[in-house]
């Protein structure tokens, strides 16, 4: 993507956003429908689970719904969308904790489901990824599903969690030769 | 960490944009691994999107939802609400039971004149200052601070409104004129005996009912229905 094109896509995003803000309805089913899967990755990538990154992707964007009213035009609406996203895994998390629950990994399993010889090694392969993604840190699965997942830049990514695009430079590339290691420095 | 600036930004830019990437090395290999590693992300349950927009617009079309600068200004506009009300019921509350000689007697006036404005049918204007007339009766019985200003008042009411009546014909206005001269009666039998407390007497209590018009209210909303008009009114 050329830098006009992103700046244009910058200004159509704005746009939408006030639209949306004025209670235009078409405009927020533009912004659910431009987000929507992105911000589903990024719960799936660190919840392991598609009925739960469900819910969590419905909180974000009821989330945004009521917040809509206090966002400040101007600022960056993806790294506003992706920190609700975040907050809402985080309580997810803590939900988790409370009840005990043992982790399952529904990526892994589904990866690992029967098919063609060529589709059973691909899934065979995912398989791996996800589990070595489960493996690593929090913070570095965090980092990695956002700027992976969810598709932010590194700028976004340190406004979501807080950090200086420095620290997330090198957290990524850190997580991504942790998740190297992790698979046995296999990587085709 | 491996702490080589450069190798950061390259893996950095590989992650932003792969397909038109031109990493080598580690970063080719780390930007590779992401992109495996998006693929490894199970696709979403069938139909999950469109569950989930119809869910958030069917939010959206619910009763807005109010946040705190909504809160504010409803609650402001609620106070200016409640001060205005207070500002024009209260004084007019207090009007409808004020009596010449008071702050509020010109605001009660006014508020009659207005009513009177509205009212075109000459037997309901006289029914109108006679309720007045019948108001100001009973104060002048009930508290002798008035009674010389009140009774002059209620003269010029029951003379005005059987000016009003004049020759008209019709039950409404028999019955309106009957109740004037009930209320004169009454009225010169009070300045005769000195306004002496007492009981019942012409014009109180139920003959305040006329044409039209529901005496209760009439009584109790005086401020703005009785007639103490100037002169060349009707």
């Amino acid at each position: 993507m050329t830098r006009e094109m992103a700046e244009l896509t910058e200004v159509d995003l704005e746009a939408l956003v006030r639209r949306a803000r004025a209670g235009d309805h078409g405009a927020l089913g533009e912004l659910y429908d431009r987000f929507r899967d992105r911000v589903a990755r990024f719960a799936t990538g660190r919840l392991g689970d598609a009925e739960r990154a469900e819910d969590v992707t419905s909180e974000t964007f009821e989330g945004v719904l009521r917040g809509l009213a206090a966002y400040r035009p101007g600022t960056d609406f993806e790294a506003w969308l992706f920190t609700i996203a975040h907050r809402r895994v985080a309580d997810h998390f803590r939900r988790r904790a409370r009840r005990r629950e043992v982790e399952l990994d529904q990526a892994r399993r589904a990866a690992t489901a029967g098919g063609p010889e060529d589709a059973v090694l691909a899934a065979e392969r995912r398989a791996e990824v996800a589990g070595a993604f489960r493996r690593l840190r929090p913070d570095q699965q965090e980092v990695l599903a956002l700027r992976v997942l969810g598709g932010l830049t590194a700028a976004q990514v340190a406004k979501v969690v807080g950090k200086s695009e420095g620290a997330v430079r090198v957290a990524q590339h850190r997580a991504l030769l942790d998740l190297r290691e992790q698979m046995g420095v296999t990587v085709r | 960490m491996t702490g080589d600036r450069d190798a950061l930004i390259e893996l950095d830019r590989a992650l932003d944009e792969p397909a038109a990437a031109r990493a080598a090395g580690e970063a080719a290999v780390l930007a590779a691994l992401a992109a495996e590693l998006r693929a490894a992300v199970p696709a979403p349950p069938p139909g999950a999107a469109a569950r989930g927009r119809a869910a958030l617009l069917a939010g959206a079309g619910a009763p807005p939802r109010t946040g705190a600068p909504r809160r504010r200004r409803l609650a402001r506009v609620r106070r200016l609400a409640a001060a205005l009300l207070l500002a024009v019921a209260v004084p007019a509350a207090l009007a409808g039971r004020a009596l010449p000689g008071t702050p509020l007697w010109p605001l009660r006036q006014a508020g009659q004149q207005v009513r009177l404005g509205l009212t075109a049918d000459p037997v309901q204007r006289a029914h109108l200052r006679l309720n007045t007339a019948a108001m100001l009766l009973d104060a002048a019985r009930d508290s002798g601070g008035y009674r010389r200003a009140g009774l002059a008042a209620c003269r010029e009411q029951i003379q005005a409104a059987m000016a009003q009546l004049g020759g008209r014909a019709g039950p409404g206005a028999a019955a309106e004129r009957a109740r004037a001269e009930d209320l004169l009666a009454g009225l010169d039998s009070l300045e005769r005996s000195g306004g002496e407390r007492g009981g019942p007497g012409p014009g109180r209590g139920d003959d305040r009912s006329g044409p039209g018009d529901g005496g209760a209210g009439d009584r109790g909303g005086g401020g703005g229905s009785g007639g103490s008009e100037g002169p060349g009114d009707g």
